[in-house]
């Protein structure tokens, strides 16, 4: 075996062996996490809010950590920050189904009746891949799917007259271009999503309070995110109307 | 004279009728009392001339917006009057006590000012203000329930102003399940010697744990006209000023008005007997049978109906202790509820088929409920009832069978949803993650993605190197393969083969050195090569000769071969050809 043979083993050693995870290290983090959990348990959900989102401006986003952000801002009241939290779980962790179940529950207590924007069944199925997998688990199949790939072909070099090799070469290149083409499609084509995070909020036709007010959202309602303009933002509802929101009275997603 | 008098009056006329109205101006506003961020509508009215424009007082403490103007001409008696209005939209910049002060205008070479205004500013919010013309209101009936126990909520949109495309918000009730009572009801009021019109929402709500509990606010939204009269026409005034705005655009401003916060605190219920049924509420229970005297055989239909304070949708079927002999079909329970009075009541039924398979007089019960009653705090019980039922022997010989018109299974309902809450949060550790992974990882990863290609480069630049060199390795080999070949030729014991072998080795040599193929080549294509290698004339010679002597014992002497002899001369030969090639 040759010394460049030697060499991926030697670095997937390495990987393995190298230190655990960064909650194993950041003690601090998984204290404000258990701090924060007891306040929730103990009904203060400003305090619980408080310590997970000190936790989210320390850099960790998680799919549970969302999620028990989106669980106390709804017991605090606040349908709208919740759903948004709650999306937020469902897209570092798509197959959350406890998340997806509180984020039903939350919309049961809109009060528009608004299909909220996602893809289609059938989207969902062909692409299932783009839907189903996190964006972790997505640059972790693309990089086996890389070394697959590599592989194969170093061993069609030193062996060959297989043709074992080559096929398994292209098999993972279509699954590597595939998984690829939906980190990528993740990152230039994000899913757009405004929530309406106040009491009310009304859809302007143009960016000043002045203009006409074409619709009216509540609390929590869930609508396209189309653009940005300074302190306003252009929605659009399931029926194709738009209108222009104060960015204060949404919380925005994908933008 | 006459036509003087004529010219007279006419001028005395036109001059009466240039205005009948006194010139003036006025300053008015919607409401001198707002919240923080809420705009006061400011009406400058000029009298008794179109064309003469006010002049706004300093109004430092607003954002002005102008909202336009209307004209109203009007004729009375045969005289003209006219009236011009200017409206402004006044934003507060802050709290407290502001100023409006005079506007002034000039008509007729005459000065006229407004009387200044004043107006408050106050953080209170929207609609919780009782001076305000729109607020919420929420109450419950009690702020201390027990765990099931049923809590009135009632929620009202108290209003004396047009509150148009109104919309309303519940609040999540969050640890608590909710009924509705009945659809929302509209009646009059007076608070403080003012008539308000009241859309009230009631709703049952049921704790579902111990503890504090707050019902967030509820809001309702909709839009207020702006202007004096206009807000006026909510209730029927349009005609209360002859100048009404008949040309002016309604102006409407969007208003959200909230319900404040109630917390609850609910109490757990104290330590349950054994037979307790889990309700919650004052609850009666009366029972029936269908025929108290009946053939042994027969069935009868026992009824109990159970009347609850609340909700008893989760009230299981209570035991029934029968005497033996006696089999019994559970049949639908369904549960009824009453929403027209105050409070949530509930009926709840069970039938049972009951059938006797033997004669005589029986006794089911006493048959009693335990519930739990709110107001005093304590378990209590239905009245006990004692129910005979009279069986009469059948038919000698007939076999006992539950026949007849009995349901041999009971009817299945539907799972009624009685609460819903969410899932609780996650507490494992490991539930935490960077977003950005760590610079160690990311490293490694790249490292991870460069290697195999970088491996695999490096592979086919090895393979290349090789095959280019081909020829020179072939010929860097040449000699230590002709020296082992050599020294297997002198050691050979197969005479015969020898002569065979040593052409091959001469020729193998020859081919490695010059990149030919050697061992195909006759002596003299061998001699014609060397000469174009321009190897020496007396070595190409030497090689011809040896060439053709070894070919001639291979195929023509029968002599013996010296092996060791024939090796010492292949090997003087390969030496000269390695000094040339």
């Amino acid at each position: 075996m040759t010394r460049a043979h030697l060499a991926l083993p030697a670095a997937l050693l390495w990987l393995v062996a190298t230190p655990t995870p960064a909650l194993a290290r950041d003690q601090d983090a998984h204290e404000r996490w258990v701090q924060a959990n007891q306040a929730y348990d103990a009904g203060q959900y400003t305090t619980a809010l408080e310590g997970y989102r000190s936790l989210v401006t320390d850099g960790y986003a998680s799919s549970p950590l969302y999620y028990n952000i989106g669980n106390a801002e709804l017991r605090a009241g606040r349908l709208g920050a919740a759903i948004a939290s709650f999306r937020r779980s469902l897209t570092l962790g798509p197959r959350n189904a406890d998340a997806r179940a509180n984020l039903e529950a939350a919309r049961k207590r809109t009060q528009d009746a608004l299909a909220p924007p996602g893809p289609s069944v059938t989207a969902r199925s062909l692409l299932f891949w783009h839907y189903g997998l996190s964006q972790r688990e997505l640059v972790a199949l693309s990089l086996g799917a890389y070394l697959i790939f590599w592989a194969a072909l170093l061993w069609r070099r030193l062996r060959a007259g297989s043709e074992l090799p080559g096929w398994i070469a292209v098999a993972s290149l279509i699954v590597l271009v595939l998984l690829g083409g939906s980190l990528l499609a993740r990152r230039i084509l994000p899913e757009r999503v405004a929530v309406v995070i106040s009491a009310s909020a009304a859809a302007h036709t143009g960016t000043n309070v002045d203009s006409a007010v074409r619709f009216v959202l509540h609390d929590g309602a869930e609508v396209r995110l189309l653009e940005r303009d300074g302190d306003w933002a252009r929605v659009a509802l399931p029926d194709g109307q738009q209108g222009w929101i104060s960015t204060a009275e949404l919380e925005l997603l994908g933008a | 004279m006459q036509r003087y008098q004529l010219l007279l009056t006419a001028a005395c006329l036109l001059l009466g009728t240039r205005s009948l109205v006194a010139a003036g101006l006025r300053a008015e506003v919607d409401r001198t009392s707002v919240s923080a961020g809420a705009p006061i509508l400011l009406e400058l009215i000029v009298d008794g001339s179109r064309n003469a424009e006010p002049s706004l007082p300093a109004l430092d403490d607003f954002d002005v917006q102008s909202r336009g103007q209307s004209t109203q001409v009007q004729m009375v008696n045969g005289s003209f009057s006219s009236r011009v209005s200017y409206r402004y939209l006044l934003r507060p910049k802050r709290l407290g006590r502001l100023r409006i002060g005079a506007a002034s205008v000039e008509i007729d070479g005459r000065r006229y000012a407004s009387e200044p205004i004043e107006v408050t500013v106050s953080t209170a919010p929207q609609g919780s203000s009782a001076d305000s013309d729109v607020y919420a209101l929420a109450e419950v009936s009690t702020q201390t329930p027990y765990v099931g126990e049923q809590v009135v909520y009632r929620l009202q949109l108290v209003r004396r102003v047009n509150f148009a495309n109104a919309t309303v918000a519940m609040p999540s009730f969050v640890g608590l399940t909710s009924q509705s009572l009945g659809e929302q009801r509209e009646f009059e009021t007076v608070r403080n010697g003012r008539r308000f019109r009241v859309t009230e929402l009631r709703l049952a709500l049921f704790a579902q744990q111990p503890g504090r509990l707050q019902i967030a606010p509820a809001s309702f939204a909709g839009d207020i006209p702006m202007g004096r009269e206009a807000r006026r026409r909510g209730r029927g005034g349009i005609f209360d000023d002859p100048f009404g705005d008949f040309f002016g655009q309604v102006q409407s401003e969007h208003r959200v008005v909230r319900s404040p916060a109630i917390d609850l605190q609910v109490r757990p219920l104290p330590q349950a007997p054994a037979n307790f049924t889990g309700l919650v509420g004052t609850t009666s229970m009366t029972a029936a049978l269908s025929k108290p005297t009946l053939v042994a055989g027969e069935s009868t239909t026992l009824t109990l109906t159970v009347d609850t304070l609340g909700n008893s949708a989760e009230l299981a079927e209570p035991p029934l202790a029968l005497p033996e002999g006696f089999k019994s079909y559970a049949d639908k329970s369904p549960t009824a509820y009453d929403t027209s009075g105050q409070a949530l009541r509930s009926r709840r039924t069970f039938v049972t088929a009951l059938v006797p398979t033997r004669a005589g007089t029986f006794n089911l019960g006493p048959l009693s409920l335990t519930y739990f009653d709110p107001h005093t705090g304590a378990y209590a019980g239905t009245e006990p009832v004692t129910l005979t039922v009279d069986v009469q022997a059948g038919a000698e010989g007939e076999d006992l069978h539950a026949v007849g018109a009995v349901s041999a299974a009971p009817q299945k309902q539907d799972v009624a949803l009685l609460g819903d809450d969410l899932l609780p949060v996650y507490r494992r550790p490991d539930a935490l993650r960077l977003a950005r992974p760590p610079l160690w990882l990311r490293a490694s990863a790249l490292a991870l993605l460069a290697l195999p290609p970088f491996t695999w480069l490096a592979l086919l630049l090895v393979d290349r190197g090789r095959s280019v060199d081909a020829a020179g390795a072939r010929r860097r080999r040449a000699k230590a393969r002709a020296r082992k070949q050599l020294r297997a030729l002198g050691r050979s014991t197969e005479a015969q083969l020898v002569p065979s072998r040593a052409s091959r080795l001469v020729r193998d040599f020859i081919g490695d050195k010059l990149g030919v193929a050697g061992a195909s080549l006759t002596p003299s294509e061998v001699a014609a090569t060397l000469r174009e290698a321009q190897v020496d004339a007396g070595v190409v010679d030497r090689t011809e000769r040896l060439l053709s002597e070894l070919d001639a014992m291979q195929y023509a002497s029968s002599a013996p071969v010296d092996a060791h002899a024939l090796a010492r001369k292949v090997g003087n030969l390969l030496h000269h050809l390695e000094a040339q090639l």
